[in-house]
């Protein structure tokens, strides 16, 4: 696929979304920004997809904007059965452009096409083969400009046609002076697929944005220059003025992924600079390097931040989710979102995206009541399904909250001994009871639907959460719903990192976990507990010597590190301290993969290798190992 | 796929293209026609059957026309189609849309 067709496509997709969470507000009551807004997304993907060359979308496309045009000349109003079409009709968009990315036919729906031609009362008029010129609103203000295109050499190459851009560009402007050159070799060395184009033009009636948008695809490679050459008699609109407020320029992620790469480069170069300064001892270098690794740091943070992106996107792609699942199951359920602008790595947004629409979907379908039922149980026939985001002590915890039935112990327990999962005699705690919704397999639902599926989704949506190195939690209440909790890392990136040591192997816990260090001696209680006495509170610890089996005597004094995950802390006892690290997090090699409490792997200063402690991992050991002691 | 197809009448070639002349297609025109241009004392570019063209083509036509001027061979377009009329249009190319003797 040519660079310009994937963006088109990544930008389609975009647009898409826009399209919908529009037309899913307008369905809560319609105002002018909303429905130009989701007008300029159909009348968009339309004209880019001229630009293309796909002629099936934007035949389709139009059919929307059609309507669309309607809803906004005030001449259809939008009832639930228009939004209805109309999100069919998106997702018809959707596929079609699906197939077009695929290659593969893309399948018609004359049905569809039919009932928005029907829906815009616009039966006799034809769809046009190519975009159609079509009123921006708001108007920007026109203007005429002198307009220089340099087309790149690789123009044609990539798949764009110049000659379908002028095309294009005819249709919304008055084009004039036209001067065509091409500075082709008139010999063998002319490259038939190089582009030599250079376009000079007055264009009329038109805005920038208009402009800029007909050589969008192309201004990467290209030298495009556009000069008013009319003072504009108009007001100033509110559109210029948030032109000039939000300034956006597109970076293919991978740019993004090789900057935090070199990034962490640099971290270790410079990590290993301040090692080698500090052993000369020359306090002016020593200053230096760590002026210039103060500065390392901030680039880590602003490079590390161009990859945080909001959750709220995300989040709203769920509104259509409970729309649709809403009308399927009869029920009536608001959903509400909240900490939408809490910002998280673009990587685990991406990778959350699957786990999250399974919560979402078992909240819907098994969770909230439909209204007969809620209403005999004393609730508003409404239910509720919140979806928040937060920060909290170095992690983002993601909520999926409803006020539904809640999990039902019993039947839990009961499908669990069926399944031979459980003995008929075992004795669980509520807490293991309702974590046997995590086993693969396992479901409680009475009825298999389409909507959540055959209960082969929640021991996924823990796998990927252990994956990202998050922990799932659940809270339920019989009765009164249900919170899934996810806990998760900001970065998979690079982290602050704490380094200490034990026996001859270098440890790093993150740093934003470690609630205090202290020596081991003075607080210890009762060691055979494994249970330390903090001012009251008590903390179960594990010696990391043990746990992953170092050979070597102790040191007479030993310290302890508190770590703390959400509620949770845990004593790691370690031989010696060494202080705060940047680290940059490497996947760990096949040889520790499978050592539980283990999360990655660092390279230090020095060359050495360090291992990143997991540290949700190591709580839920800690728990285990006391469960089975007590037992 | 855009085709050519060369005949020669003494010294005059036509070439005629047929079908989608595009980028796709360049492969396999600009040596044919860099060929004809090689012996010809007249090309005749025959466009009747041209069923799309886009910017890859206008400029190969324009460098074929280029190459003839720079060797003093007599360059003529036949027949353009509506589909090269239209891009003709589009980019005000005048000597691309009809035959300049024919024209004068």
């Amino acid at each position: 696929m040519t660079p310009a067709l994937e963006v088109f496509f990544d930008e389609a997709r975009e647009l898409l979304q826009a399209l919908e969470t529009g037309l899913l507000a307008l369905e809560q009551g319609t105002d002018a920004e909303t429905v130009n807004a989701v007008f300029r997304a159909a009348h968009t993907i339309k004209g880019s997809a001229g630009l293309v060359g796909l002629e099936q979308v934007v035949r389709f496309a139009h059919s929307m904007e059609t309507v669309l045009d309607q809803v906004r000349g005030g001449h259809l109003g939008l009832d639930h059965a228009a939004i209805s079409r109309l999100l069919e009709a998106k997702d018809h968009l959707r596929d079609l452009l699906g197939h077009a990315e695929a290659g593969t036919a893309s399948p018609s729906d004359p049905a569809l096409s039919e009932a928005l031609v029907h829906l815009a009362g616009l039966a006799a008029r034809p769809a046009p083969s190519a975009p159609s010129p079509a009123p921006s609103a708001p108007s920007p203000a026109l203007s005429r400009f002198h307009v220089r295109v340099r087309f790149g050499p690789n123009v044609l190459r990539d798949g764009m046609d110049p000659l379908a851009m002028l095309r294009f560009l005819e249709k919304r402007a008055t084009v004039s002076k036209l001067a065509v050159q091409f500075s082709c070799p008139p010999d063998a060395s002319f490259e038939a697929e190089r582009c030599y184009l250079t376009l000079d033009f007055e264009a009329a009636g038109t805005s920038r944005e208009v402009l800029d948008e007909t050589f969008e695809f192309v201004r990467d490679d290209s030298e495009l220059s556009v000069e008013p050459i009319a003072v504009r008699t108009e007001q100033p609109t509110l559109h210029d003025s948030q032109g000039h407020a939000e300034h956006f320029i597109k970076v293919h992620a991978d740019k993004l992924d090789a900057l935090v790469n070199l990034v962490g480069e640099l971290v270790i170069a410079g990590a290993t600079s301040g090692l080698l300064a500090a052993r000369t001892r020359d306090a002016a270098l020593i200053e230096s390097l760590s002026a210039l690794n103060h500065y390392v740091e901030d680039i880590r943070d602003s490079a590390l931040g161009l990859r945080m992106v909001p959750i709220g996107e995300s989040f709203s792609r769920f509104r259509r989710v409970v729309r649709d699942a809403s009308q399927a199951l009869g029920k009536q359920i608001e959903l509400e979102v909240r900490g939408g602008d809490t910002e998280l790595d673009k990587a685990m947004v991406d990778r959350l995206a699957d786990p999250l629409l399974h919560l979402v979907r078992n909240a819907l379908d098994h969770g909230l009541e439909t209204p007969e039922v809620r209403v005999a149980k004393g609730k508003s026939p409404t239910g509720h399904l919140v979806l928040e985001a937060f920060q909290e002590s170095g992690s983002v915890v993601v909520e999926v909250r409803d006020d539904g039935g809640g999990l039902p112990r019993a039947k839990l327990v009961k499908k669990a001994i069926e399944r031979g999962l459980i003995a008929p005699t075992a004795q669980l705690t509520d807490e293991e009871i309702v974590k046997l919704i995590f086993v693969p397999g396992f479901s409680s639902a009475e009825k298999v639907t389409d909507l959540s599926g055959r209960g082969v989704g929640m021991d996924v949506v823990k796998r990927n959460v252990d994956e990202l190195r998050g922990t799932i939690d659940v809270e339920s209440v019989e009765g009164q719903g249900t919170t899934i909790r996810l806990r998760l890392p900001l970065t998979l990136a690079i982290i602050d990192g704490f380094l200490f040591r034990v026996a001859k192997e270098s440890f790093i816990v993150p740093l934003d976990l470690v609630r205090e260090c202290i020596d081991l001696m003075p607080v210890l209680e009762s060691e055979h507990n494994h249970r330390l006495d903090l001012r009251r509170e008590a903390v179960a610890f594990i010696r990391l010597r043990e746990l992953f089996g170092l050979s070597g005597e102790r040191p007479g004094r030993e310290s302890v590190i508190v770590v703390e995950y959400g509620d949770r802390a845990l004593g790691l006892v370690v031989d010696r301290l060494v202080g705060a690290s940047q680290t940059v997090i490497k996947p760990l090699g096949p040889l520790f993969r499978n050592t539980k409490g283990l999360g990655g792997s660092t390279i230090l200063g020095s060359g050495e290798v360090a291992l990143i402690l997991d540290v949700p991992q190591l709580l839920s050991l800690a728990e285990s190992t006391r469960a089975s002691r007590a037992a | 796929m855009g085709t050519i197809r060369l005949s020669n009448e003494g010294t005059a070639v036509t070439a005629v293209l047929e079908g989608e002349i595009d980028v796709a297609s360049m492969a396999d025109l600009q040596p044919s026609l860099w060929g004809a241009l090689q012996t010809a004392k007249v090309l005749v570019v025959d466009l009747k059957a041209v069923e799309s063209i886009d910017l890859s083509g206008v400029q190969l036509l324009f460098w074929a026309r280029a190459v003839a001027g720079a060797r003093a061979i007599r360059f003529q377009v036949r027949e353009p189609s509506a589909s090269v009329l239209s891009a003709a249009r589009v980019l005000e190319q005048a000597w691309l849309s009809a035959d300049p003797e024919q024209a004068s």
